[in-house]
């Protein structure tokens, strides 16, 4: 036995040998980044040696039982013998481990190979755009995107000393800032607008603001009076009183007192319109008017209402809008390009959208992700085109399901079952006041009336941040995608407009590889025993060169199986819809219970 | 007498299952060309069907023979029955199976085409992405002008991935198009094109004996010495079981008759599609017409239908294959000889 396996060891072995002199001499190679032609020829080698890798362990099964059998046999002289069925024990352990090799092959290390081909060929050109990108991030201050550049070329390329440099460099830069100045450099995804309310009721913002009157604090007294106005319902006991409050903060404001000189007159003027703006719900014209004044620092440090109110303008405008800079480059981390999905709501209107490409920031769990060139088409039940919007650049967050409440749940289509969410933020803006803006673009049909021209800078999707994750995953198609993830969307795929008849079929036909493999194992025992060697017989040497051959014989029969099954896939599809797959397993079991039943029937 | 007859069963077996399984399997490939996204639906034809059955039994029962010479080999009886009946089973495969077929596959073929016209009308669902040259196409509906016209407009929008139509990723937006259909006129819904494409080495298997099923259907109708002249292939076929007495290994003597065949089968293609010896075959024709200037009615006049290179072909074949059988079997009883001898001694 153990001759055997060194046997089989040693052809497969030398079909890698084979395979890598077959790599060399295919083609040209693309290319790559210097010191790594060896690297990217031994991929192109393993990806070759796995595509025959079936081929090459059932031709070596095959003849290994021929010879094993030889010499074993004589002694299973009925069917359903005790010896067959310790033969068969052997047999199926020996069939199990190669199963467990193939579909581990098949799922987890051709798609590696492929990829690592891919990041290969183009690496060449992707360090150059890194290093290029690093450099100039550098140059504007961007250093946490210059530290990201240089760690995605150092990926690339370990040894690259000038990936090396950038990143020292970015480190040092780092370093310098203060950790606060750090964490301004995106808008954070907070709780939005609704977080101002968090755990709030009427009485409580009035309790706020009474306090705030009692302190002499008029914008925070008009503030939290305001906030309860605008929660408080028709009915609350408590409503007037939150109107008399912001009334009389809003004469106080109106008439400051204490304003020692004409700086101090400018400044609180500036405050007040600024406040305005954000009480009027021009929420950028705030951002922008607080961050002036609190670029005053000696002012800004010396007045509390300045640096809470930016807080409170810079959580509303993440709410609606995020900056231009924030996308500066991303395209080069896309991890997924060319997404395409239909979403349903309830009264029957369908939602096409399209994403040319995805860029997740890193460490956040895909959270927070750009969507570059953003589309939306809207049509009515009836097939009738409502309206489209596109933008340049989203800002997609997953928002818990809990901080809506029943009603915009009802209005959005969110169902309770959800856990997150996507919150798209449609509107980009410039860091700095006059500087551009990308305002997403719409455009209604004809049908729409101007009354229902809505156009809202953020929108939720009617879907769970779980199937966008797997839409984003189905991108690349149902052969290629994650077979978990498959598995989650075949049965839902038609709802997406993707055709469930091909993702089922394919889920079936992959989830049911390794059932096939192992029968078509057993068949290949059951086959190697009819045809074993003679009892008495000394296994030549020249014999051994059948085993190439049969390789090559097995290869294309193997190919026809496989097609056939996917044939077959499609017809238990047809035939039984969703329950399918489970049919399709029981069937693969029932005949894996024949062939094995047909070995254990084998006698000398 | 026992084993011939459980050979013929098996042989019969073999092509009653064969054929059943093939050609269900060529309505399942039919149903992908007329299948729609959505609609989950599988047409059946029984002419259909039957075609299939009657395009695939000549492959079906030359592989049952092989597959009686498989048995043959696991279960030696030495009986010249058993021998006879293979070679009757031969007769019967090429002499009735594969001759019938090729004459009634043309006529089924003809139904197929109307098959495929009226289950293939189905209108394309709507809410589906398909991908078309590269790009794709959403339709939010799909529509008739009237209910005669065949043409089929759909409302949606196209997603430009290749640039065909200036900016890629750009999205036109279209109120009424005529709606994709496969080029190739085999697809109902373009979806399934890629799901049913052949690997190509099942194209390769398929394509090969197509055009060997082609050159049968041409010969059959071309008279019995057409006949005869196309049928030697089978006779190279049977001769490749004289390999048997190559190797004392069972698995070697069914190794060496599969791979004999494929050979013979393969060089037959090549001739039949013209592949390669293109000079050879030319001269070949010279040669069959000049050898029938006595009956030049019989001989020049098939030049066109029958392949004279594949004659020589399959009985230069047949020669080196019994040649070969002889030497091995020679070989085999000079070996059982010395064995003998040496266990005497």
């Amino acid at each position: 036995m153990k001759k055997i396996l060194l046997l089989l060891v040693a052809y497969v072995a030398l079909a890698f040998l084979v395979c890598v002199g077959v790599a060399y001499g295919a083609g040209q190679i693309p290319a790559v980044l210097p010191g790594q032609t060896t690297k990217y020829v031994l991929f192109r080698a393993l990806f070759y040696f796995l595509r025959v890798l079936p081929a090459l362990l059932t031709s070596g099964f095959l003849i290994a039982c021929a010879i094993y059998f030889g010499h074993h046999a004589e002694r299973a002289r009925e069917r359903f013998s005790a010896e067959i069925v310790a033969h068969f024990k052997m047999v199926l352990i020996a069939s199990l481990g190669m199963v467990f090799v193939l579909a581990f092959s098949r799922e987890v290390f051709v798609p590696q190979v492929v990829a690592r081909q891919k990041l290969m060929t183009e690496a060449s050109g992707l360090l150059n755009e890194y290093l290029i990108s690093g450099r100039y991030c550098l140059v504007v201050k961007r250093y946490v995107l210059a530290h990201e550049y240089a760690k995605q070329a150092l990926r690339l390329d370990p040894s690259n000393k000038e990936a090396q440099a950038l990143l020292d460099d970015a480190e040092r830069n780092m370093n310098k800032m203060r950790p606060r100045r750090e964490k301004e450099e995106t808008l954070t995804p907070a709780q939005y607008a609704w977080g101002e309310l968090a755990h709030e009721t009427v009485s409580s913002l009035i309790a706020k603001a009474n306090k705030a009157k009692e302190d002499g604090q008029w914008f925070n007294a008009h503030y939290y009076a305001q906030l309860a106005l605008s929660v408080a319902t028709g009915a609350d006991i408590n409503r007037q009183e939150a109107r008399l409050l912001a009334n009389e903060a809003w004469e106080h404001l109106d008439t400051p007192g204490g304003l020692v000189d004409e700086v101090a007159r400018q400044f609180y003027e500036k405050k007040r319109r600024a406040y305005t703006s954000l009480m009027n719900g021009d929420t950028l014209a705030a951002y922008y008017a607080f961050s002036e004044l609190q670029s005053d620092r000696v002012s800004a440090m010396v007045d509390p209402d300045v640096r809470n109110f930016f807080e409170i303008a810079k959580e509303r405008l993440a709410a609606e809008a995020f900056f231009i800079d924030e996308t500066l480059h991303l395209q080069l981390f896309e991890y997924v390009q060319n997404i395409y999905f239909t979403l349903t709501h309830d009264d029957g209107r369908r939602d096409v959208i399209f994403i040319r490409g995805i860029t997740a920031v890193s460490n956040s769990g895909r959270m927070i992700q750009y969507l570059r060139d953003f589309s939306l088409y809207a049509y009515a039940p009836d097939g009738t085109f409502l309206y489209s919007v596109n933008t340049p650049y989203a800002k997609m967050v997953a928002e818990p399901v809990t901080v809506f409440d029943e009603q915009t749940r009802a209005e959005h289509g969110i169902s309770e079952s959800y856990k997150n969410v996507p919150y798209l933020i449609l509107r980009s803006v410039a860091r700095e006041f006059g500087r551009m803006k990308n305002d997403p673009v719409y455009t209604f049909s004809a049908v729409v009336p101007e009354s229902n021209h809505a156009e809202p800078t953020a929108m939720i999707l009617p879907m769970s941040f779980d199937d966008f994750n797997l839409v984003c995953d189905a991108a690349v198609g149902p052969q290629r995608m994650n077979l978990l993830s498959l598995i989650r969307i075949a049965g839902k795929a038609d709802s997406f407009g993707d055709p469930g008849e091909v993702f089922s079929a394919t889920l079936i036909s992959r989830l049911t590889y390794p059932l096939l493999m192992l029968i078509v194992l057993i068949f290949t025992a059951a086959f190697a025993w009819s045809y074993r060697v003679g009892k008495s017989q000394l296994f030549k040497f020249i014999w051994s060169f059948a085993l190439p051959l049969c390789t090559v014989m097995v290869y294309p029969l193997l190919e026809i199986l496989l097609y056939v099954e996917d044939l077959l896939c499609y017809a238990i599809i047809a035939l039984l819809g969703q329950s399918a797959v489970v049919v399709a397993i029981l069937v693969y079991v029932l005949v894996l219970c024949l062939v094995s039943a047909y070995f254990l029937a084998r006698k000398a | 007498m026992k084993a011939s007859i459980k050979l013929i069963l098996l042989f019969f077996a073999i092509c009653l299952f064969g054929s059943l399984v093939v050609g269900a399997l060529v309505v399942l490939g039919l149903d992908l060309r007329v299948l729609v996204a959505g609609s989950s639906r599988i047409p059946f034809s029984a002419a259909f069907f039957l075609r299939g059955l009657l395009t695939s039994l000549p492959a079906v029962s030359v592989c049952a023979l092989l597959l009686v010479v498989f048995y043959m080999v696991s279960h030696p009886a030495k009986s010249v029955l058993a021998v006879i009946a293979y070679l009757l089973l031969g007769a019967l495969t090429w002499g009735v199976i594969v001759p019938v077929s090729a004459r009634l596959s043309g006529y089924y073929d003809r139904i197929t085409f109307d098959w495929i016209g009226t289950a293939g009308g189905e209108d394309l669902t709507p809410h589906y992405f398909r991908t078309y040259n590269g790009n794709v196409y959403y339709y939010a509906r799909v529509f008739r002008f009237s209910e005669a016209s065949r043409d089929m407009y759909g409302e949606g929008l196209m997603i430009d991935l290749t640039g065909i139509r200036g900016k890629v990723g750009a999205i036109y937006s279209f109120k009424t198009s005529v709606v994709i259909r496969d080029s190739d006129g085999q697809f109902n819904d373009v979806i399934f094109k890629e799901a049913a494409r052949m690997p190509p080495l099942v194209a390769v298997p398929v394509k090969m004996y197509m055009t060997l099923f082609s050159a049968a259907g041409k010969a059959v109708w071309s008279g019995v010495v057409a006949w005869v002249a196309f049928a030697s292939l089978g006779l190279a076929l049977l001769a490749s079981a004289w390999l048997v007495s190559l190797s004392s290994w069972r698995f070697l003597q069914v190794f060496f008759v599969s791979v004999s065949e494929l050979a013979i089968i393969l060089l037959n293609y090549i001739v039949y599609a013209h592949l390669l010896f293109a000079d050879l075959a030319a001269s070949c024709r010279e040669l069959f017409v000049r050898i029938g200037m006595g009956a030049p009615h019989v001989f020049s006049g098939m030049v066109d239908v029958i392949e004279p290179l594949a004659l020589f072909v399959n009985v230069a074949c047949i020669i080196v294959l019994c040649v070969l059988g002889l030497l091995g079997r020679r070989f085999a009883s000079r070996n059982a000889y010395l064995s003998v001898t040496e266990s005497d001694a």
